[in-house]
């Protein structure tokens, strides 16, 4: 998993190259942001087909307006909103016009382990449902503001910066999100609901 | 704390609590109180696959990185485009201002400015001061090309 921390690393370094017309750290830039932008338009648009234009609309604009970013705030940040703002964008385009129902196909997102052991495969199952909740069920604040704490670790404060919301508004959403999830998780397993120590 | 009590703070706690990692009165009691200790590990595992199926997540067509530099490419060359046929038609229109100004009455004057020239049937341009006049004509009768230079008298 490429982490948003050891991507600013990278930027760092292959940033000011690229913007200075260095092609092949612009390319190892776009390599190293690519799956990073796709997780995040993933959990934005609840939608793998999107996930993949808006990843492909991303790397266009990083592509041409690289300049844009003055080094004010984290790379990772930027490229989040520039992704947000994608993402929000293709939605819009997408309400406009007569969608086709379009399956959500989470194979298609992230290719599931088809381990041996039942047991195994059993959790691997329990885990797509999970995904699938969240992809699906959850309104799409709560999917972002869930996966930016708790899959990435952001803090409240850098969750209200990105997504133009106040921290406590923020751990709104992630108190939501989480109990939409974990209800889910227990209810997998009514003894672990309803079992007393 | 009783269990029922656990179980409804298992739903929004951090991971820190759920971990026992913290002095929070949910992690003391799930320090006591196996069944919630065990609730508590399902709930942090199973979202820790989901991180890691969300960091499995790639997009299916690997060649996206071309396709994004050759839009780009292509984006680039339209602009170019663009550029070219504004520049094209300001061209033209500064050509045809030139063209079509003599023959909205506007004489040259040998008081008011540097002398005119003859540039061809039926029109005159005025050369600027410190400037020579190349009067270039196209095989269609309409269109003539004025070109000034630097005029070698003054240099």
């Amino acid at each position: 998993m490429s982490e948003p921390s050891s991507l600013d690393e990278v930027a760092t370094h292959l940033v000011p190259r690229a913007t200075r017309g260095d092609a092949a750290a612009l390319d190892a830039l776009l390599k190293e942001s690519r799956p990073l932008i796709y997780r995040w338009a993933l959990v934005q648009t609840g939608d793998a087909a999107d996930a993949e234009d808006v990843t492909q609309e991303v790397l266009i604009k990083l592509h041409g307006s690289l300049h844009r970013f003055a080094g004010r705030s984290r790379f990772t940040t930027w490229l989040y909103r520039v992704t947000r703002n994608e993402a929000l964008g293709l939605g819009r385009r997408l309400a406009g016009r007569l969608r086709l129902a379009r399956a959500v196909t989470l194979e298609a997102a992230a290719s599931p382990p088809t381990p041996d052991d039942p047991l195994e495969r059993v959790h691997a199952a329990r885990i797509v449902d999970l995904a699938d909740t969240l992809l699906t069920s959850l309104p799409g604040r709560q999917r972002e503001v869930f996966h930016l704490a708790d899959l990435e670790g952001c803090s409240m404060a850098e969750i209200g910066e990105r997504l133009g919301m106040s921290p406590i508004t923020a751990r709104v959403h992630l108190l939501r999100a989480r109990r939409t999830l974990r209800s889910q998780i227990l209810n997998r397993w009514p003894e672990l609901a309803t079992e007393e120590g | 704390m009783d269990c029922e009590r656990a179980r409804g703070l298992l739903l929004e706690a951090d991971v820190a609590d759920l971990l026992g990692e913290s002095d929070s009165e949910l992690a003391r009691h799930l320090a006591a109180c196996a069944a919630c200790r065990r609730a508590a590990a399902e709930i942090v595992d199973a979202e820790r696959g989901l991180g890691d199926w969300l960091g499995r997540a790639t997009p299916r067509l690997d060649e996206s990185l071309a396709v994004a530099r050759a839009a780009a490419a292509a984006r680039r060359r339209a602009a170019g485009r663009r550029i070219g046929a504004v520049g094209g038609l300001a061209a033209a229109a500064v050509l045809a201002a030139l063209l079509l100004l003599p023959r909205r009455g506007l004489p040259p004057s040998e008081a008011a400015g540097p002398p005119a020239n003859r540039a061809g049937e039926g029109f005159f341009v005025t050369t600027p001061p410190g400037r020579e006049m190349i009067v270039l004509h196209t095989a269609n009768p309409k269109i003539v090309v004025v070109w000034y230079l630097p005029s070698r008298r003054s240099s």
